[in-house]
């Protein structure tokens, strides 16, 4: 990039989310050699979206992206202001009037409902709020799980599903010393489920656990997981799909399913069933879930665009607890247009496009950008390709010099908003730290804003950055 | 059998001095050690499975698998890349990055490939660190056709 040299001024880029995407925009902003400036705006006030929130606390190997995060944040022209949401304490227009360039990096908030009788049943809940209670997300602290059920079914065969259930399936002692909330560990201590269902739509062949998380289901202590042989004979098109040289996970899947259908009789604690070619069609009880009835299904099309077709039979299994795990979505930004049926915002390689026509100024990347798919890493590449396209852009961004993260700060000092600020989350880290330490935990999260917010009335002397 | 290596040429790989004025550093393997402030043999055991850059990453340096890294695990010779198992968390974003299948978990690498842990672990030390994706090598075309992918 040669553009940047004879720039006027800065090129000042507020990024909307912490979460990989975002800080992968601003690591790409920030390694180009135009001289750009970055406000990365957070909801929170602590950094790092699901890398935080969503990422299962005995994988603490995966969480270690926040380490380059914070050195992302460290570097000269970027600066931090968490809780502040758009939306509620600025808009997008207001960015746009101080920035030169909007980077959207909200990931998908919010998941994708069933749409069946009884959803909202007691009992039954989503992987969205049981993963940000374990994990202190403050939006779900208060949240409620009865795990003195003996049967839990669990919807959908992703990676969310699978942390799910390992998190459940686990003995209690060996999350005691991962980052996991202490509000969380003492619930799952009393927990009584033994049985685990694990629901899917299509075939052992369609199933999305990476090879690795699944096989991690099968090996955890005092479990044991199986499967039903007869569901593991495939079709013409599932053979086809494995023969794929791509689609190598799958037959690495293939192979433990049929490993787990294998499966001669165990004496373990606890039980983990896969199913398949069974759609949710109702949650029923009085009071609270006592079944879910599902439809079985058979695969039709050909491969690789196989879908999922009643059969007209149903089935029943008789539980306490429905966890469905089906996907997450977006949240539409008022302003911005939104494309309900992805929940993304419409875009062309990273451009927010109204109708064809590409909104001036405004990038979007990650989860809010592709859909609720990818790993952590998907998203460097992904955001990566929508800084290209910005920076590309440069020349007619700069036109009129904005104020940047000056001129954001003065508009939330005028409004009263406490803006969390790099040294402030520095402060709220090592108080987490501390507080974990007596438990031999690598930390202790806060899971109330107000309490985030307390450390930092609290200190006297704040660290400098 | 392993190539001599003579010396790579590094144009085009260090960007990393432009980063370093700003103070983005590299990601190191001292860095894992401190994460959460808990020395390693007190945290949670996880098992390590290291990744590795294999046989058909020869002549082609594609590196969509170095985008999709979210450390910084890849280092690179004239030839082929390597991972640095002391960085690598083991995530998995690379292998469905690779077009040509280069990249394998240890536990599901091909008979015969044992070799390949130890020449990513050394050649990774020794050669230098590479973040953002290349223009492919003029043969990595031919060498993409050549292994039919
Ligand atoms: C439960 C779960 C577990 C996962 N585990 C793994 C794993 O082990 N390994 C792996 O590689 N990947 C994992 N993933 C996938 C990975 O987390 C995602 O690919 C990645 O986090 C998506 O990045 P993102 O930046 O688009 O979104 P997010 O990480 O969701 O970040 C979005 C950020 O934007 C903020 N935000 C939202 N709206 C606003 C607003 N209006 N104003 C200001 N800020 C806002 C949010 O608070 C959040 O911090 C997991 C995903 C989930 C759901
Ligand atoms: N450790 C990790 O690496 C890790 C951990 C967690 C998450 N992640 C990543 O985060 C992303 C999101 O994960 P995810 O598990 O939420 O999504 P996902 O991988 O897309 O899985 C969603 C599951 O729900 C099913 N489903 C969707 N709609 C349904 C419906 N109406 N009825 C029944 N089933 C339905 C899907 O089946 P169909 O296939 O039939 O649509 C699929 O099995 C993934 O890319 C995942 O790899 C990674
Ligand atoms: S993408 Fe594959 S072939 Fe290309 S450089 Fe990476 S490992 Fe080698
Ligand atoms: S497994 Fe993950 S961390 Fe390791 S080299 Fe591949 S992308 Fe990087």
């Amino acid at each position: 990039m040669q553009t940047g040299r004879n720039a006027p001024g800065p090129l000042h880029v507020a990024v909307v989310g912490s979460g990989p995407s975002g800080f992968y925009a601003a690591e790409a902003l920030l390694r180009s050699e135009a001289d750009v400036r970055i406000s990365m705006i957070e909801r929170l006030p602590t950094p790092y979206g699901l890398v935080r929130s969503g990422v299962a606390p005995d994988h603490p190997n995966l969480k270690q992206p926040m380490i380059v995060y914070d050195r992302i944040a460290r570097t000269e022209g970027f600066s931090f202001l968490g809780n502040v949401m758009i939306g509620r304490d600025v808009t997008v227009d207001e960015l746009l009037a101080t920035h030169h360039a909007v980077v959207m990096a909200c990931g998908a908030q919010v998941d994708k409902r069933m749409g069946i009788p009884g959803e909202d049943l007691r009992g039954s809940h989503t992987a969205t709020e049981f993963v940000g209670w374990y994990n202190g997300h403050p939006d779900h602290r208060d949240r409620t799980f009865d795990l003195s059920q003996e049967v839990a079914v669990i919807v959908g065969q992703g990676n969310v599903a699978a942390d799910v259930c390992r998190i459940l399936a686990k003995p209690v002692d060996e999350l005691r010393q991962s980052d996991i909330s202490a509000h969380a560990i003492e619930v799952l201590a009393e927990s009584k489920i033994r049985e685990f269902y694990v629901v899917g739509r299509r075939g052992p062949a369609q199933a999305k656990f990476t090879s690795k998380e699944l096989r991690e289901l099968g090996s955890v202590t005092d479990c044991v997981a199986v499967a039903n042989a007869d569901e593991c004979i495939l079709n013409e098109q599932c053979e086809k799909e494995l023969a794929e040289r791509s689609n190598m996970n799958a037959t690495k899947n293939m192979e433990l399913f049929r490993r787990f259908a294998d499966q001669i009789a165990s004496d373990a604690r606890r039980r983990i069933t896969f199913r398949f070619f069974a759609s949710p069609k109702e949650l029923v009880g009085q009071e609270r879930v006592e079944k879910i009835v599902l439809t079985r299904n058979r695969l039709e099309g050909i491969a690789f665009s196989q879908v999922a077709r009643p059969s007209g039979e149903t089935e029943e299994i008789d539980c306490g607890l429905v966890f469905r795990s089906i996907g997450y979505r977006g949240v539409p930004i008022s302003e911005l247009p939104f494309d309900e049926d992805r929940s993304v915002l419409p875009n062309k390689v990273g451009r927010i496009l109204e109708g064809d026509r590409p909104l001036p100024g405004l990038y979007v990347t990650g989860w809010l950008k592709r859909g609720p798919s990818g790993i952590i890493g998907t998203n460097r590449a992904d955001s990566m390709e929508t800084v290209e396209n910005l920076l590309a852009d440069f020349p007619s961004l700069t036109a009129d010099p904005k104020p940047g993260v000056g001129g954001l700060q003065q508009l939330l000092e005028e409004r009263g908003v406490r803006s969390v600020n790099l040294s402030d989350w520095i402060n709220i880290d090592s108080a987490e730290v501390e507080r974990g330490k007596k438990e031999g935990k690598p930390r202790e999260k806060f899971t109330r804003i107000d309490d985030m917010l307390d450390v930092l009335a609290d200190i006297t002397c704040p660290v400098r950055v | 059998m392993q190539k001599q290596l003579s010396h790579p040429d590094l144009s085009g790989l260090l960007e990393l001095d432009s980063l370093n004025s700003r103070g983005l550093r590299p990601f190191t393997a001292a860095d894992k050690v401190t994460l959460g402030r808990v020395k390693p043999q007190d945290r949670p055991k996880e098992t390590r499975l290291p990744h590795i850059v294999t046989d058909n990453c020869q002549r082609c340096r594609f590196t969509d698998c170095v985008g999709h890294c979210p450390v910084e695990c890849f280092h690179s010779d004239d030839e082929r890349l390597y991972i640095d198992p002391d960085v690598c968390i083991d995530c998995g974003a690379c292998i469905p990055a690779c077009p040509v299948q280069a990249i394998y978990e240890v536990i599901d690498m091909p008979d015969g490939y044992l070799p390949w842990i130890e020449i990513n672990a050394e050649r990774s030390r020794m050669l230098p660190l590479i973040i953002a994706k290349q223009d492919p090598l003029p043969t990595a075309e031919a060498r993409r056709k050549e292994l039919d992918f």
